[in-house]
């Protein structure tokens, strides 16, 4: 217990010196779009963001929906593809020998890179859907192939010895044994994917999304406005991550270590 | 043609190499219905591959090995085997990994709790069934093994240095554990090891095996009043003679 009062304590303290640095930084910076953009001034937008709007009347509850279900589509996209090809490239190295030479170039074309082509050749809501995709597939599928090729030899060989099929080897040894590299592929992805989002929405034609509003809020000097959307992507970007780890956390307490 | 009857394991001629390295050579030997065999060898003999083929997992290279008159194979003959290192699903429950085998089996009826049930009594766990892998002890990890091989009533019953990674105490009891499943459930059983006490006070046979490839040294049938003790002269000298036996093939190295 005392050691979660000093964690509470520490981290107020660290939180208070952000605040000061940022307060102070606003007040001796030359410029003068900063001037209305400290703490408080921040605050008072976002709530005024949640309340009346922005400039154009869109609400911060509409920016935020309409990137969530961006980002949740693509990143269900992601899974669904990822996952499965990942198993089958986990148990068949020779697929995965195969489409080397395809993934990998690919693997390390950061997602923003294909924006200016998902805008010529996408519209609309299928363009995050593609996009986000994309940045939450590698890490995925990487993940379950990790997991796939780490399993113990001595479980197969349990399975075996009980006169297991082929079929069953897989689901009862394999892929519960690699379930927890998939689910940290999984939180890893999505988190990849909210990056991509924002960047996304500053470039794409559509009204809504965080990204758009603080970009679009940028374009006013409404300083206090950006700051106050950056607030909003950093918090969900932070409840999704975490919602991840509970749940892995819960799921996986048969691990003895749950990296972070 | 009696004597056939209680052959439950029947080795003949077997040999074993992987490539060019010849890992057992022609060996024979049978197995009698609820015997307790101990095999001891020099490390990394190849007493692993022998017990993998005995289990159906390997096939000898040339010879014959037959449970209960057929070749093994896991896939229609239930076999027990207890693995040298850790072998349990971490992500189940002892009473999950108890049932696993029987799920394998596709003997998850209702039947299957009470034999479930029976086995955690055997090994001693009631209490312990919700607690995952990482939660309990070598030995209790090593009980839950035991039970698990159990749990689908197999013909044969193979370990492979089951104990070989406790601690002295732990390994103590559970060898009188086992001694006393043994007795209860009559089960045939090959037990590798390369440690000779421990083969001398399980089995009702020993056999030395040489170092690689791997010949029968000696059979050593242990005849010791029950409960055996470890500090009789008579377990003593059985001991020495295997420890002699073994010496004489690790000098050779």
């Amino acid at each position: 217990m005392a050691h979660r009062y000093r964690t509470l304590l520490l981290g107020t303290i660290t939180f208070s010196i952000f605040l000061l640095i940022w307060q102070l930084v606003i007040m001796f910076s030359p410029t003068v779009f900063l001037k209305d953009a400290g703490p408080i001034d921040s605050i008072l937008a976002l709530v005024k963001l949640a309340t009346k709007g922005d400039v154009e009347g869109i609400s911060l509850f509409d920016h935020t929906v309409a990137s969530v279900l961006r980002v949740l589509a693509g990143f269900s996209a992601a899974c669904l593809t990822a996952i499965p090809l990942g198993i089958l490239m986990g148990l068949r190295s020779e697929i995965y020998e195969g489409a080397k030479p395809v993934l990998e170039p690919l693997r390390f074309i950061p997602p923003i890179a294909w924006i200016p082509l998902a805008i010529l050749l996408l519209l609309g809501f299928s363009r995050y859907v593609f996009l986000i995709w994309l940045g939450a597939f590698f890490p995925i599928l990487v993940n379950t192939i990790v997991g796939i090729k780490a399993v113990k030899p001595t479980l197969i060989e349990v399975a075996k010895v009980f006169g297991a099929k082929k079929r069953q080897i897989v689901s009862k040894i394999v892929v519960p044994s690699s379930l927890p590299e998939v689910v940290a592929g999984m939180r890893i992805g999505l988190g990849i994917g909210w990056m991509c989002i924002v960047a996304a929405e500053m470039i794409a034609p559509e009204v809504t999304g965080l990204g758009k509003l603080i970009l679009k809020s940028a374009q006013l000097f409404q300083i206090d406005v950006v700051i106050a959307g950056m607030i909003v992507i950093g918090i969900l970007g932070l409840i999704m991550n975490e919602t991840f780890l509970i749940f892995e956390r819960r799921m996986f307490k048969w691990r003895r270590e749950i990296r972070v | 043609m009696n004597e056939n009857v209680n052959v439950k394991v029947s080795i003949k001629n077997v040999s074993k190499a992987f490539s060019k390295l010849q890992v057992i050579d022609n060996i024979s030997f049978d197995v009698v219905e609820g015997q307790f065999v101990c095999i001891v060898g020099p490390s990394g003999c190849g007493k692993t591959t022998f017990l993998k083929m005995v289990a159906g997992l390997e096939a000898p290279s040339s010879g014959s090995i037959l449970v209960d008159g057929f070749p093994p194979n896991p896939k229609n003959r239930n076999i027990g085997f207890v693995f040298q290192e850790e072998s349990l699903l971490p992500w189940r429950n002892v009473y999950e990994n108890i049932r696993f085998g029987l799920e394998i089996r596709s003997n998850k009826n209702r039947k299957s709790d009470s034999i479930i049930e029976e086995m955690i009594k055997l090994v001693g766990l009631n209490g312990f069934e919700k607690y995952y892998p990482n939660q309990i002890s070598g030995g209790m990890n090593k009980r839950v093994a035991i039970a698990r091989a159990l749990a689908v009533d197999p013909s044969i019953l193979l370990m492979d240095e089951p104990f070989g990674d406790l601690d002295a105490q732990t390994r103590w009891i559970m060898h009188k554990e086992l001694k006393s499943i043994h007795e209860k459930l009559k089960k045939t059983i090959i037990f590798v090891t390369h440690n000779v006490e421990e083969a001398v006070y399980l089995g009702d046979l020993v056999l030395v095996f040489s170092k690689r490839p791997i010949k029968i040294r000696e059979v050593i049938p242990i005849e010791l009043s029950e409960p055996r003790d470890k500090l009789s002269e008579q377990f003593i000298k059985y001991r020495e003679m295997a420890i002699g036996l073994l010496r004489e093939e690790l000098v050779g190295i």
